[in-house]
């Protein structure tokens, strides 16, 4: 029987000394479904998302995938994740497809389901042309794109993207909205951490709103507008986050 | 880890490939510089060591032996000092890591490539001086080739049981860098090495040396042998040095051998017990994020302060310098290294008042104290102008790049000057030598201030990289190899020049004739004039490269 993809977070707490970044936090996702992560700076977004991806340690609570706890699995639960970082990460000495390369390989694949990948990610976001060169040639949203493609590359079931459109102009905005829209259509998970109301109002099915390491909203949302009467997302963002000032 | 190590390789090929006439010039006269150092080391240490074994055959094979003794200790400490800083940034703070341990890769392969990583930067310098001198014994001794293969074998394993120390000491310093804050760190580190520097000083109190001031060669070679000891004998640096020139003594070799190992053994423990707690550590490093203070720092200047951008400059290198963990960890590193320093000058014999052997020891303080501060400089100013990264553009289109160069040369000659004076004060006051020798040593200290700041600072500015965050990273990269060896390089001439005038002053002391200053004075504008035909050169060009960088 396929198992079925799911990222749940029960009462996860981290704090760095004496400042609580996530509070008591619950999410519970399954495939298919694109979360939108909102909230202001230093809300606790990127503490959340470096715990999923196994890059930090938490006081309290459990990360669940596929009804495994991450922190007696953590390595085999890496191949099943993919983290797309706020800073993009890159070998400045090596190219586009030599990074990927060396992603692939790590992940364990083979040479010609490599090949497939970056032929197919190189169309789909429109690399093709800067691929072989050197990545400290590269723009931000250049090195954005191969990063995208690299935390793609080996089909993660679980997707971890902290600010996907910094940096990216209209052009590579839309072509990572499609890209996101596939994967969740290929019943995988997408955990996006945005600051693009626009992004999450556009794709996504559920969303959670961070203030101060608190979650103050998880659901859907048309529940959201239904609940604030309000019908613009950044309206009802600032509405529930102006404490925060 | 193939991959990560097959990723090193095409990176470190890639960087010295030639694919262009400006590449192949540059790695022409990298190779050419590089070459000419290390023939240049080579050649002052075999002459060192020839004039010890052939002018003075009585005593010069002790005194040779601890000249290595102290330099093999050097290295030593050294190197352990260097492997806690550079541990710290490679194992914990790269931004490479967190891509790293977002993949499958296991732990301890990663802990693989940034263990060889940190031995590598962290020894690099150390075996562009140590290797040749290993030649000019070798050559000197008549040991034969296989000697040279034994030492440099035998050094290297002391290199990795030094940095691999360092690396130990760092993974307790990461949990100190994440619970404590900036100053009770630095209160914790300042009082530790006060207390082991008096544990060391008070346990193993240093012995009175009182050799009559007549005695024989035959006492002299007695006392010079007997000072090997004093030079952590027990220690790797120790037990390499007897195992190199003690030959014949068969209890020894099996002793020293056994000690040798077991150090080796203890360091593979270490490394295994590290390895196995990498990734703990690594997820549990984070930075504490401490409450905003009431008290706001708003950069406020004293009244006739006002106007200079120049002062707003250095107090906000100050500023960044002081909150940056990198840089206060290396301060930290460096107190540390002085208190050995200290420890070496105090245990040496300063009852011992022949001329001869204490000015040898005032000149070798000057040698040393002006290689600290050439090293230190490779590490603390030469990353400074790479370091303001993408805020170089702001300074650049809101502040006159003179104005900006000019806070860069005064700030990194106030804090090399002050740290040298210090040094140099502090250890010739142990000595108890005579004013003039210490004048002379504070005129030297000031003028090789002046050189190897603009050194640093010049080629800082010609070489910035202001992509690169990690200083570490950024000194042991090809700009900070050019600025190491050729501040090395300066400083061998500055020591050639004055070594003049102080043999002269050895000898008349010695044979109780009248010195004439004036052959120092000559010898310090000889280096005043090197200095300066150096500071402007390198103003120039570092001045003018700034202005023409494009963004």
């Amino acid at each position: 029987m396929e198992e079925k993809i799911s990222l749940k977070i029960e009462n996860l707490t981290k704090s760095y000394g004496k400042t609580i970044a996530v509070k008591d936090l619950n999410i519970s996702l399954e495939g298919g479904d694109i979360f939108g992560f909102i909230g202001p700076n230093g809300a606790g977004k990127t503490t959340t998302i470096k715990c999923i991806a196994g890059l930090l340690n938490y006081q309290k609570g459990s990360i669940i995938i596929n009804q495994r706890d991450t922190k007696s699995f953590s390595d085999i639960n890496k191949k099943k994740i993919g983290y797309v970082p706020d800073f993009p990460f890159l070998y400045d000495k090596l190219t586009g497809r030599e990074f990927l390369y060396f992603v692939g390989r790590i992940y364990g694949m083979k040479s010609d389901e490599i090949d497939k990948k970056i032929e197919f990610y190189s169309r789909e976001m429109d690399f093709s042309d800067y691929i072989d060169s050197r990545t400290e040639e590269y723009s931000h949203g250049m090195k954005q794109r191969i990063v995208i493609a690299s935390a793609f590359i080996h089909s993660p079931e679980i997707l971890l993207v902290d600010e996907p459109m910094v940096g990216l102009d209209p052009k590579s905005s839309r072509i990572v909205k499609d890209l996101f829209k596939r994967v969740a259509k290929e019943n995988r998970i997408l955990f996006v951490s945005t600051h693009t109301l626009s992004l999450a109002e556009e794709m996504c099915n559920k969303i959670g709103i961070m203030d101060r390491g608190n979650l103050v909203y998880f659901g859907s949302i048309i529940d959201l507008k239904n609940k604030i009467q309000k019908n613009n997302l950044e309206d009802i963002f600032l509405e529930i986050t102006k404490n925060n000032e | 880890m193939n991959e990560i190590f097959l990723i090193r390789l095409k990176t470190i090929f890639r960087t010295i490939i030639i694919h262009d006439i400006r590449s192949f010039v540059r790695a022409l006269s990298y190779f050419f510089v590089v070459s000419v150092f290390l023939y240049f080391n080579y050649f002052i240490f075999l002459k060192i060591f020839v004039f010890l074994l052939r002018s003075e055959p009585e005593i010069g094979y002790s005194i040779a032996q601890r000249l290595t003794s102290v330099m093999f200790s050097t290295f030593f400490i050294m190197l352990f000092m260097s492997g806690i800083v550079t541990s710290v940034t490679t194992f914990f703070r790269t931004p490479e890591l967190e891509f790293l341990f977002s993949t499958p890769i296991k732990s301890n392969k990663i802990f693989i490539v940034k263990l060889i990583e940190s031995e590598v930067f962290a020894s690099w310098a150390t075996l562009i001086v140590s290797i040749p001198m290993m030649f000019a014994i070798g050559n000197a001794f008549q040991f034969g080739p296989l000697f040279i293969i034994k030492s440099i074998l035998l050094f290297l394993i002391m290199v990795f049981i030094a940095v691999s120390c360092g690396l130990f000491v760092s993974f307790f310093l990461s949990d100190f860098f994440r619970k404590r804050s900036l100053i009770s760190l630095i209160g914790i580190i300042a009082l530790s090495a006060i207390l082991i520097f008096l544990i060391i000083f008070f346990i193993k109190s240093p012995d009175i040396f009182n050799l009559p001031k007549n005695a024989n060669l035959h006492e002299i070679e007695k006392y010079i042998t007997s000072l090997e000891i004093e030079q952590f004998r027990y220690f790797p640096s120790g037990i390499v040095i007897e195992m190199i020139f003690n030959k014949n003594v068969k209890e020894k070799i099996l002793f020293n051998l056994i000690l040798f190992l077991l150090y080796f053994i203890l360091t593979i423990v270490i490394i295994i017990v590290l390895m196995h707690l990498y990734k703990k550590k690594y997820i549990s490093y984070e930075k504490v994020i401490q409450r905003s203070s009431k008290n706001k720092n708003r950069m406020e200047l004293p009244i006739f302060f006002k106007k200079s951008k120049i002062t707003l400059l250095i107090q906000k290198d100050i500023l960044v310098f002081l909150r940056d963990p990198s840089q206060w960890g290396q301060s930290a590193t460096f107190l540390l290294l002085l208190v050995f320093y200290g420890i070496s000058i105090v245990r040496s014999p300063i009852y011992f008042r022949t001329p001869f052997y204490t000015y040898i020891l005032a000149f070798a303080n000057l040698g040393f104290s002006t290689y600290i501060m050439a090293t230190l400089s490779v590490r603390f100013i030469f990353p400074l102008i790479s370091l303001e990264g993408r805020t170089f553009s702001l300074i650049k289109c809101s502040v006159n790049i003179r104005d900006y160069f000019n806070e860069k040369i005064i700030f990194n000659f106030l804090m090399i000057s002050i740290l040298g004076q210090i040094l140099i004060v502090g250890t010739n006051s142990f000595l108890g030598l005579d004013n003039i020798v210490v004048i002379v040593s504070m005129v030297v200290t000031f003028v090789v201030a002046i050189g190897i700041t603009a050194i640093n600072t010049g080629i800082g500015a010609i070489l910035a990289d202001f992509s690169e965050t990690n200083p570490s990273k950024i000194a042991s990269g090809f700009g900070g190899i050019i600025s190491a060896i050729s501040s090395l390089v300066y400083i061998g001439l500055c020591l050639g020049v004055l070594s003049a005038p102080t043999r002269i002053y050895f000898e008349y002391t010695f044979k109780k004739i009248e010195f004439n200053n004036i052959y120092f004075l000559y010898a310090i504008l000889i280096v005043l004039a090197l200095t300066l035909l150096i500071f402007g050169v390198l103003y120039w060009l570092g001045l003018n490269s700034l202005k023409r960088r494009s963004l």
